[in-house]
């Protein structure tokens, strides 16, 4: 106990960590109030804390004074005979086609005399009056919800029921349906048997929206994965260990303890984020009702739970799926003692785990994973997994796994913990080498020839130090999965009708658009207009039936119709390209061309490639941190550089250099990989080179720059702009010194501002550095902002801030380097 | 132990997330049978109202109308739902191969014109709103697949054969709606086409080869592949005709005229019978005046055409009509071996407007009853069942139970 207290008492002394925390909570709060709250109509009775008092009220009072509000009821129910009577009269006098989209309002009623006056009085704080008929539908809705969702568990039982007996009847008794229907048939059967006495005229309000957030584990997880980096692998800056290594009681007992800790923060991470929502909730909507079945909720939820219940077992499913998630993450990070290796891989078990939720058509095994685990897919309705041929519940099997993992995770990671050469030890990676040099002998024995003798170039050795194996093999990884990315994205199948429409334009159209040409456009658009007139089908059927031709001239003129039609369709999508190609050579004078950009725009309109940002991320958010977490006696520079002025004066210099250089030589391979790629499978590349990128309507604003320089110029700028990231990550590492606080600002900084813009906060794109990362977007963004009225104003100026911010960074790590 | 340790950490991360990935499609040997027009398998029948599957209990027990689907939390009223598609039902095919249970049912419709992009609907090009979605339904299962978009309009019928499903449609745009043919391997799901430049209609299959016939009337076969395609026989009537091969016997409307009935005209066929097993056979009448005709087992199945009013019946919200039939509720069947027609049963207070299905001493048919009608009910028979062998029938589903299910 006493060192999980001092687990605790450290963890706790992390201050970076809590702001992390903070940060996160506050993500996932706004994520939440964007999506489920910020779009709902607050006009409307059950939305908001204020109309869901008045209407509790008005219960109250239809329970207090009921012949009051049967008195009002009756004459909203006449005015509503009345006003069904007179908007009858209204519709009878028009047309169909005035009828379509026509609603006759309070307005049009009141001008042929039939008015309500509200009478129940409910007037919001803002003036307006709440209308009488939201409390009557809302009274009229409460009675019918609990009948209504008890025949709904009704015809479940009968559905199911019936679904046997046909299977029965075919004898296919012994298929797993059979078994999975029967199942669905028992669990509903005994639901329905115990839910009629709990059901009861409620309305519960505001709890539902915190269930429909299924992206909350999302951001636990993400927390969770720093977190557990910061307990795991920052340990050997804390000087007790060589204390604590000296008793194999005292290290096992020690690995128990960080367990303990790890597990505490995924409670804490999972509280904070459900006690953030919660209030958010209480404030918007109010939280009522919490003892009524969940059922009003979730109708198809095969638990007899009340909603206080539900949303209990939901924070504890989520508490353990965050526990395992933990447990796991820190797993891995004991045995590979990586960053690199830990984060990449939490990020790829959160990948596969998305991609399994998408999997198996919504079958119970897909919701087996630590998203659908960590929210309340599990309890909503009943699922059931196919297990060596026979149906086993979904929720059970998860709860089970679930506990099985946490378990076995957190005894390895004990075990891992109690060995003595273990967690501790300087670098695990270090000892893999050999393995990996007996079958990969020259190149793994160079590596780790330099990694020990090291060179007299301290720039080799800084660039060595940046690219170890891990990091080199996170590269890889990370390039095949761009190379796997573009590969998908260029090579993704056109549907037909593009084809043809490419087809079509290469065969007849592609080229400048010349005024000439433009004329024969003109005619032969007119030409075929002239032949698929509205009554051309008729005309020709009318002059053979007069036998003015034979059948197989009527079939021929019929194709060529067809054709027609086809072509003018074709021709019709050209045409606000030729459009835009006019307006271009009327306001700029550059004479356009007219070429399909299906392909073309794949190449040319690239998004921020993540895997390389992920790249650079990882690898230089490195690059100060092992200064402070080894111990000079376990063989690092920064003791010995610290000593002299010049000596760290050189170091920065030498370590900004490989960083840059490293950034750029690493960006250029994935730059390459992906262009290459992108014009081996662009077909009509060649021919449009020297088109001008303008003739694009996207690019509209971009002058006589050709399609090539355009592409040269991005590829350009998807290259030099990872070089300021580069250094910025190292001056985030430098002033923070952990990798996990690095990585979160070098995120924000980047990151955040584009998933706000994705969020619909356009106003974000103004600091949304990822453009200048992304190379088109930055240039395409100068359209849409037109900065002090230069149409480059905007690239400059983005272009300017991130190098700007970039070499802030830069001089402040220069000025403290000479300090340190 | 180092590794040891590794692989056991390996394992545990496999066993968390490796569960959600299982299911893998499975290969279906349905063997050298032809299946087409089915609607029957096994005990179960399954018939399409329009964007859904329905399911006839089982033969036993026809009468009782289930949605196909069986998951208890689906309303069938979204194309979510495995037994629905995304527009009315132009043709289904039900298939029971070997060793199942239940039937695989494959389901042909039109694309929905539309698409959502960024939130808005648009319409979809000529060329996509003329594609035919086909999806595949597993009644065992109770789950769907559906393949990629085919180059078809307006899917007729369908055929399966050695895995691979053929498909006949009105044609195509550009193609002048003259007929074509496709092949759906329903393993990968890759479509090939027919290509025959009258366009064709896909008729049957036969002793491993595939029948069509061209938009100017004559018969072709070619191997399931599409290729060795060749001339079998002439019906010489310059068009598509009704036609059918079933058992190396081909049946063909050779003529047809228009008759009167009522305040209308109906359409009667001269039908004829090639025996394809022998080169050299010529076309034999089966029957004039025919009205539905189907084969089955090599026989052929008809009714002729008989037009007589019964009086009037009074129908809730439409008010009176006229009860007709259009033939004296009489089946016939022609003996391919003997050469010779005969009376399956006779008269019996209902009439055939079309036949969908033969199986098992069981026909499936749309009609009107024209005896022992309800006042205030309509007559006409949107599915009914009926036995070959006694000629009793019943009503399986109405027009106006559509809502209740």
């Amino acid at each position: 106990m006493k060192l999980l207290g001092y687990e605790l008492k450290k963890l706790f002394g992390i201050k970076y960590l809590w702001v992390m925390l903070l940060l996160t909570t506050v993500l996932c709060t706004g994520l939440y109030y964007y999506l489920y709250i910020g779009d709902i109509n607050f006009s409307e009775p059950y939305y908001d804390r204020e109309s869901n008092a008045m209407t509790e009220d008005f219960f109250r009072r239809c329970e207090n004074e009921p012949e009051t509000i049967a008195q009002v009821r009756e004459s909203y129910e006449a005015y509503v005979i009345e006003a069904d009577r007179v908007s009858e009269e209204i519709r009878s006098t028009m047309t169909k086609d005035e009828l379509v989209g026509f609603r006759v309002t309070d307005e049009m009623l009141a001008e042929h005399g039939v008015i309500y006056e509200n009478k129940l009085g409910y007037v919001r704080k803002d003036g307006t009056v709440v209308p009488d008929k939201n409390f009557f539908e809302a009274y009229s809705l409460r009675g019918l919800t609990a009948e209504s969702l008890i025949k709904h568990v009704d015809d479940i039982i009968y559905l199911t029921g019936g679904a046997m007996e046909r299977f029965e009847a075919v004898g296919a008794e012994e298929l797993p349906i059979y078994e999975y229907e029967s199942h669905y048939n028992e669990v509903y059967s005994s639901l329905r048997s115990k839910l009629a006495d709990k059901m009861r005229p409620a309305e519960p309000r505001g709890m539902e929206n915190m269930f429909w957030y299924r992206e909350f584990p999302l951001f636990a997880y993400a927390f969770l994965l720093l977190a557990s980096g910061v307990i795991f692998l920052n340990e050997r800056s804390v000087g007790l260990l060589p204390v604590i290594r000296t008793t194999r009681g005292g290290r096992a007992r020690t690995a128990a303890a960080k367990l303990g800790a790890l597990l505490t923060v995924a409670v804490l991470t999972v509280l904070c984020l459900t006690a953030a929502q919660l209030i958010v909730t209480y404030i918007k909507f109010g939280i009522t009702f919490g003892d009524a079945p969940v059922q009003y909720m979730c109708r198809n939820c095969p638990y007899l739970l009340t909603i206080n219940g539900y949303f209990i077992c939901v924070t504890l499913l989520r508490i353990l799926a965050a526990a395992v998630f933990s447990c796991v993450v820190a797993l891995i990070a004991s045995v590979t003692v990586s960053h690199i290796v830990t984060y990449i891989s939490g990020a790829l078990i959160l990948g596969v785990n998305i991609v399994i939720g998408y999997s198996g058509n919504g079958t119970g095994l897909s919701a087996l994973n630590l998203i659908d685990l960590g929210n309340d897919a599990l309890l909503s309705k009943y699922d059931e997994s196919l297990l060596f041929g026979h149906f086993v519940g979904t929720l059970a099997l998860g709860m089970a796994l679930l506990s099985l993992s946490l378990v076995l995770s957190g005894a390895l990671l004990v075990a891992v913990g109690g060995r003595r050469s273990h967690i501790y030890a300087p670098s695990r990676i270090r000892k893999l080498i050999p393995a990996i040099r007996s079958k990969f002998a020259s190149a793994a024995e160079k590596l780790a020839r330099r990694r020990h003798s090291y060179p007299s170039s301290l720039f080799v050795w800084e660039v060595s130090r940046l690219m170890t194996p891990a990091a080199v093999f996170a590269a890889i990884l990370l390039l095949a999965l761009s190379v796997y990315s573009s590969v998908s994205r260029y090579t993704e199948s056109t549907p037909p009708s593009l084809i043809k429409y490419e087809e079509y334009l290469n065969e007849n159209w592609t080229g400048e658009l010349t005024d000439e040409r433009y004329a024969q456009f003109l005619k032969r658009y007119d030409e075929l207009a002239l032949l698929t007139k509205d009554n051309a089908h008729e005309e020709l059927m009318s002059r053979y039936t007069r036998g003015e031709i034979t059948f197989e001239e009527y079939i021929e003129l019929l194709d060529s119709i067809e054709s027609a039609s086809d072509e003018i369709e074709l021709l019709e999508s050209i045409l606000p390209q030729v459009e835009h190609l006019r307006a271009l050579k009327a306001e700029t004078g550059v004479t356009g061309w007219i070429f399909p950009d299906t392909h073309i725009m794949r190449l040319l309109n690239r998004d921020i490639n993540f895997f390389l940002l992920i790249a650079v991320l990882i690898i230089f958010s490195r690059m100060y941190s092992p200064d402070y977490s080894k111990k000079s006696f376990e063989g690092d520079f920064a003791a010995i550089l610290r000593t002299a002025k010049n000596g760290r004066r050189k170091n920065f210099v030498v370590r900004f250099s490989a960083a840059a250089l490293t950034s750029l030589i690493l960006a250029a391979l994935f730059e390459a990989a992906d262009l290459c790629l992108g014009i081996a499978n662009t077909g009509n590349l060649a021919d449009v080179l020297s088109a001008p990128v303008s003739s694009i309507e996207l690019y509209g604003s971009l002058g006589s720059m050709t399609v090539g320089g355009f592409l040269a110029l991005t590829a350009v700028l998807r290259t030099i702009s990872y070089v300021p990231l580069a250094l910025l990550c190292c001056s985030a590492s430098f002033a923070v010194k952990k990798v996990p606080p690095t990585l979160f600002i070098v995120t924000m900084i980047t990151l955040l501002p584009y998933v706000l813009v994705y969020m619909g906060f356009p106003k974000m794109m103004y600091v949304d550095f990822t453009a200048v990362l992304a190379g088109s977007k930055l240039l395409t963004r100068s359209a849409q902002f037109d900065v002090l009225g230069g149409s480059f104003t905007f690239t400059a100026a983005l272009l300017v801030g991130f190098v700007l911010i970039a070499a802030a960074g830069t001089l402040y790590t220069l000025r403290k380097t000479g300090k340190d | 132990m180092k590794k040891a340790i590794r692989i056991i950490a390996a394992a545990l991360i496999c066993a968390v997330l490796a569960p959600g990935l299982s299911g893998c499609a499975e290969k279906i040997d349905f063997g050298d049978e032809v299946y087409k027009n089915k609607k029957y398998a096994g005990e179960s029948i399954f018939f399409n109202i329009s964007s859904r599957i329905l399911l006839s209990g089982y033969m036993s027990k026809p009468d009782n109308i289930y949605p196909a689907c069986i998951d208890p939390f689906c309303d069938h009223s979204t194309e979510s739902c495995a037994a629905r598609t995304e527009s009315p039902i132009t043709a289904t095919l039900t298939v029971l191969p070997e060793g199942r249970k239940l039937p695989l049912v494959y389901l042909c419709c039109q694309r929905w014109p539309t698409k959502v992009v960024d939130g808005e609907e648009v319409l979809l090009s000529a060329h996509e709103r003329e594609m035919s979605i086909v999806k595949q339904f597993d009644a065992e299962t109770g789950q769907a697949k559906t393949f990629e978009p085919v180059e078809l309009m307006n899917i007729r019928s369908a055929l399966l054969y050695r895995g691979i499903l053929y498909l006949s449609a009105d044609g195509f745009l550009g193609e002048g709606y003259r007929g074509r043919v496709g092949a759906l391997d329903v393993l990968t799901g890759k479509c090939t086409y027919l290509s025959e430049e009258n366009g064709a209609r896909l008729i049957g299959a036969y002793d491993g080869r595939i029948y069509v016939m061209t938009g100017r009337g004559v018969v072709e076969s070619c191997e399931p592949d599409f290729s060795d395609l060749c001339a079998v026989y002439d019906c010489q009537t310059g068009g598509y005709v009704n036609s059918y091969v079933d058992e190396g016997m081909l049946y063909f409307a050779r003529s047809k005229t228009d008759v009167p009935a009522g305040n209308s005209t109906k359409t009667v066929f001269e039908v004829c019978a090639v025996d394809l097993k022998n080169k050299d056979a010529e076309a034999v009448t089966v029957a004039s005046g025919v009205y539905v005709f189907m084969p089955y087992e090599g026989d052929l199945y008809y009714t002729l055409f008989e037009y007589n009013e019964h009086g009037t019946v009074s129908v809730s919200g439409y008010g009176e009509e006229t009860v007709v039939s259009y033939d004296n509720g009489t089946l016939y069947r022609y003996d391919a071996e003997k050469g010779t027609s005969e009376t399956c049963f006779s008269d019996i207070g209902a009439s055939f407007s079309d036949i969908y299905d033969i199986d098992d001493g069981m026909i499936l048919f749309s009609g009107a009853r024209y005896r022992d009608f309800d006042e205030g009910k309509s007559t006409y028979l949107r599915i009914a069942i009926c036995s070959i062998e006694t000629g009793e029938w019943r009503e399986l589903f109405a027009d106006d139970e559509e809502e209740y299910l």
